[in-house]
Order: structure tokens, then sequence, then C-alpha cells
């Protein structure tokens, strides 16, 4: 446990220590809510739907570029290559590095929350302990998928093109930025074969509609399959190499 | 396996699709010794050494490491083994004191940090971002990393590529501080001199197979026949006798006249230049006689040159 705790600081430092990353994910999110709820938003249930949407997109860019992206990236230049020298075993490194990713994006996240409370008045979650599993079910799930692409990509251009690929429609799609009921039927049931969707639909019930774990217990249990598919996957296919 | 050894290889053999890396290779490692790997590029030096360090799987013979084979006890070796990779790279961002100390978080055995920076020179950068090194401070700290759980062996692939001279003695020193130190050090290297200046015993690998092993003094030895060179000048031109049993393959002219000689037995061919000279009346002003270089043994037994 000393060493996933280490491992977490240690990303965490990195992280911050990066200036594009820190835009990326700080910044960049708060323009969004600014342009998203000043063009969008009108009233606070409305402005609500909208910070659901937003954290489910900073959650997706933080994992799949902020950890996908970048372990291609360590692995590319033979960083990861020296952790197989040492008697450490890789499930501890990968889940420093997830949770120093978790740690990032849930400062970002709090900090959204905070600010769309005090300028668009956004209902806050009346059962946070349902928001709170919610949330990090959503963070665990697009880490572990994030993984995934690490596993399969071979080159950070790889690894990027991948993500965009993914980002993209589920940026669009899933709910986080058009509302669902605009879409025709055919894209609807796209979009509902994305992870994304899920994740966007708990959000909106457990922040906008002040709804429990039972309100969102389908989606819950979709994230959770997806989430430990990606982990086999990952375990299976991930190289440091 | 004898308790002296630390390393034995025997008929290793690793294939990359059709290429041999390795070819039927076999050989000891003695505890406390610098064991030099020599060859050009391709010669299989960097799979060797990473067969002994478990990142590869050979496809035949056997390798022990400290007694242990890396392919059931891998984490015994990985605990008492240092690894400096041939290119080392590191999140940029970190400190150096951050790196080594995150990674020798992951030995039983850890070495004193400050004692780490005090050997490879790295005292006053250790506050520095990674991405401010030099290129020859990357490499010292790489060494250092080598060093956190106080290795019983040390597996360094090219320590010294790419450096240039100066910080390449530092590192000599370094490594030459670890063998006191009572540690064994495997090194592979295509720098001729680092073999002969640095190594106790050099393999010579050229295509996977061993073409030899000894001390760097008896490799010499055995090629000095053909190889040794005796520099001399005279006040007069010298005229080279028929029958001679040494060549003069160089002259040139700064006020005296100077001649290089390629001989065979040497002491014969000292004492025939000289009586030569005297012959003819002519003056010698300078004699000096150049032993051969493990460059020249490499030439003779592999027929190429080591520099890429």
């Amino acid at each position: 446990m000393n060493i996933v705790w280490q491992e977490t600081t240690i990303h965490t430092k990195i992280y911050f220590r990066e200036r594009q990353a820190v835009f990326w994910g700080f910044v960049f999110p708060l323009l969004l809510l600014f342009l998203f709820c000043s063009i969008f938003g009108g009233t606070p249930e409305r402005s609500s739907a909208l910070v659901a949407g937003l954290i489910c997109i900073n959650v997706m860019a933080g994992a799949l570029f902020g950890t996908g992206v970048i372990t291609v990236g360590a692995r590319e230049q033979g960083i990861l290559r020296r952790y197989k020298m040492a008697p450490v075993s890789p499930w501890k490194i990968v889940t420093g590095m997830v949770a120093s990713r978790f740690v990032s994006i849930t400062l970002a996240t709090v900090l959204m929350l905070v600010l769309a409370r005090l300028v668009y008045h956004i209902t806050l979650p009346a059962n946070i302990p349902a928001a709170l599993l919610v949330y990090a079910t959503g963070a665990v799930m697009f880490s572990a998928l994030a993984f995934v692409v690490a596993s399969l990509a071979r080159s950070v251009a790889e690894a990027n093109g991948v993500s965009q690929a993914l980002f993209m429609p589920m940026m669009f799609l899933s709910g986080a930025t058009f509302p669902f009921e605009f879409m025709p039927a055919w894209l609807q049931k796209v979009a509902h074969s994305m992870p994304s969707t899920y994740y966007v639909s708990a959000l909106k019930t457990v922040m906008a509609s002040g709804g429990g774990i039972a309100d969102c217990s389908l989606d819950l249990t979709v994230m959770a399959v997806i989430s430990a598919l990606a982990v086999m996957i990952s375990a299976r296919f991930f190289r440091w190499e | 396996m004898s308790n002296d050894l630390a390393v034995r290889v025997e008929d290793l053999t690793k294939r990359y699709g059709r290429l041999v890396a390795v070819d039927k290779l076999s050989l000891d490692v003695n505890k406390g010794e610098i064991f030099g790997v020599l060859g050009p590029n391709g010669a299989g030096k960097t799979t060797l050494i990473e067969v002994l360090e478990g990142l590869r799987t050979p496809d035949g013979g056997a390798v022990s490491v400290l007694g242990f084979d890396p392919r059931r006890e891998l984490e015994m070796i990985k605990e008492r083994i240092g690894v400096q990779l041939q290119s080392s790279s590191f999140f940029r961002k970190l400190r150096v004191v951050e790196v080594l100390n995150q990674f020798r978080s992951y030995y039983r055995e850890r070495a004193d940090i400050d004692e780490l920076l005090e050997m490879v020179a790295l005292n006053e950068k250790r506050n520095s971002f990674i991405m401010d090194l030099s290129g020859g401070q990357r490499q010292r700290l790489a060494l250092a990393l080598a060093l956190v759980n106080k290795p019983d062996i040390i597996f360094l692939d090219e320590p010294t590529a790419g450096l240039d001279a100066q910080v390449r003695r530092q590192l000599w020193h370094t490594i030459e501080q670890m063998k006191s130190a009572g540690k064994t050090v495997l090194l592979t290297t295509h720098y001729i001199e680092e073999a002969e200046r640095l190594c106790d015993r050099v393999l010579i690998l050229d295509g996977g197979r061993r073409v030899a092993l000894d001390s760097p003094a008896n490799l010499i030895a055995h090629a000095r026949g053909r190889s040794a060179r005796v520099r001399f000048a005279t006040t007069k031109p010298f005229a080279l006798e028929p029958g001679a049993s040494f060549q003069v393959i160089e002259s040139s002219r700064n006020g005296n006249y100077a001649y290089t000689a390629q001989v065979g037995n040497t002491g014969r061919s000292i004492v025939e230049l000289v009586s030569a000279i005297e012959r003819q009346q002519n003056e010698l002003v300078e004699l000096q006689i150049s032993r051969a270089t493990l460059e020249d043994v490499f030439v003779e037994l592999t027929g190429k040159e080591i520099r890429e």
C-alpha cells in the first residue's frame, strides 16, 4: 500500500508540474462551463444538467489523454521499462498512476461545481454518497478504458488518434452536450452503445433530479461491467515496453 | 554451481525469427570481477545481458545469476542485481532525488541516497529536474539507480556510450569503486579502451559467438606476434636491409628521420634494428616500442573494425 501511495504522490507531482496538463485539466473545463452555461443554461435546472455532462467530459478527457496517452508516451520513451527491472508488482504502479489522475480530475470537478453553484446556481446533489459512488464509478470506468487504449496502441500517435475517435462522439452524443431528446431514434441507439451515455445519465440523476443509488442502478451496473471487462483486457495486453 | 560464480551461461542460444543473436554461448563470471563483453553493434551483447536480467527468455541452454534461474526465480534476482539500461529516460519533471527515492523504495535492501549521489558526483544536482540534466549527468543518474538496492551484481549496458572523454573517465572511476566495494560488474562496450582499462576479463563476441575470453593482458600477449610496433628516429636516412625480420610501414621527416616498423618478435627485431643502424654508421636518437592494443587483437580475431 505504501508503494501505491508513493506512486500516487509522484504522478500527482509530475502532473501539476506540467503547465499544459494543468491548462487542459483545469482552465479548459472551466472555459467550457462558462461557454455552455451562458449559451444553453438559462435556468438552474438546465445548468445542472449541463454540469453533469461537463463532469463526464472532464473525466473522459482526463482519463483518455491524461492517463492513456501519457502512459503510451512514457512507454515509447522507455520510461516504463525501468519498472520492469525492479521487484515491484505492476498493478501497484498502475493503481498509483490512475489514483493520481483521479485526484487531479476530482479537484477540477470540485472547482467546477463550486463556480457553477456560485454563478449559475445549480442544484447540488441531495444524496452525497450516491453522487460520490456515481462519480467514482465513471472515473474508474474511463481509467480502465484508457488503459485498454494504452495496452493496444503501439505509439503515441495511435493512442492519440484512438482516444480522439472515442472522445469526440462520446462528447457529442452521450447527452453531455446536446440533449438526448433532440436526436433521431437511430442516433439515440448509437448513443446507447457508448459508455459515457450511462455515466451522463447517472450523473444527471444524482445531480439534477436529486436521485439516489436505486434510481441509477442500471447505469451503475453497466459501468461496473464495462470496467471489469476493460480491466481484464488491460491486464492481458498491457506491456511496459 | 560454485559459490564463487556470479553468473553462469551454458550453451545459451537466442533467436529473433531467423536471426541468431546469441549462438551456443558459454561463460562464467566470477564474483568480484569486472567482466567486459566487447563486440561491434549487433554482436549479441545486449541480448546476452537482457537474458541475464530476465528481460528475454533463452531459446536454448541455461543461465544462472547468483545461483538463480531468471525464468523461475526472477524476483530473487531482481532484488540482488542492479541494472543500467542502454538508454535511460525518466519523467522529465521529477527531481534527481525523487527518482532515486522512488526506485529505492521497491527493494528490501536500500542504499544511502547521499552516498550514491556522492559516488556519481551528482550531489549538486540532487534537486534538479531530469529535464535540466546533461547527457552525462543522466547517465550518472542511471548508474546511481543501478545501485539503489546495494546489488551484488551490476549490469551496465554500454555505460559510457556517447559521452565525452572526461565524463567517461569519471564513470570509469565510479565503476572501479564498485569493484573495490566487492561488487561484480558485467558491462558491455564497444570501446576498446574501456574494456582494456576496466575489465579483469573480456569476452569478445562476434555474430553471437564467443571469439575469445581472457584477461586483456593475455589477449594482447597472444596477438603480440603480429601487432607490436616500433617507432624510431635516426639522424641520417635508414635503409632497410634485405632479410630483416621487420617491415617499415611509415616514414616521415622532421629534423631527424622517423620510422614506424611492424615487428614480429619484438626482442629479436630490436637487436637487428640497432645493429643495422650501427652498421650503416647512423645514429639512433629515438626508440619507442608500443605494445599491441586490444583493438589490434579484436581486428585480428574478428577481421572487423569495432567502431560504428
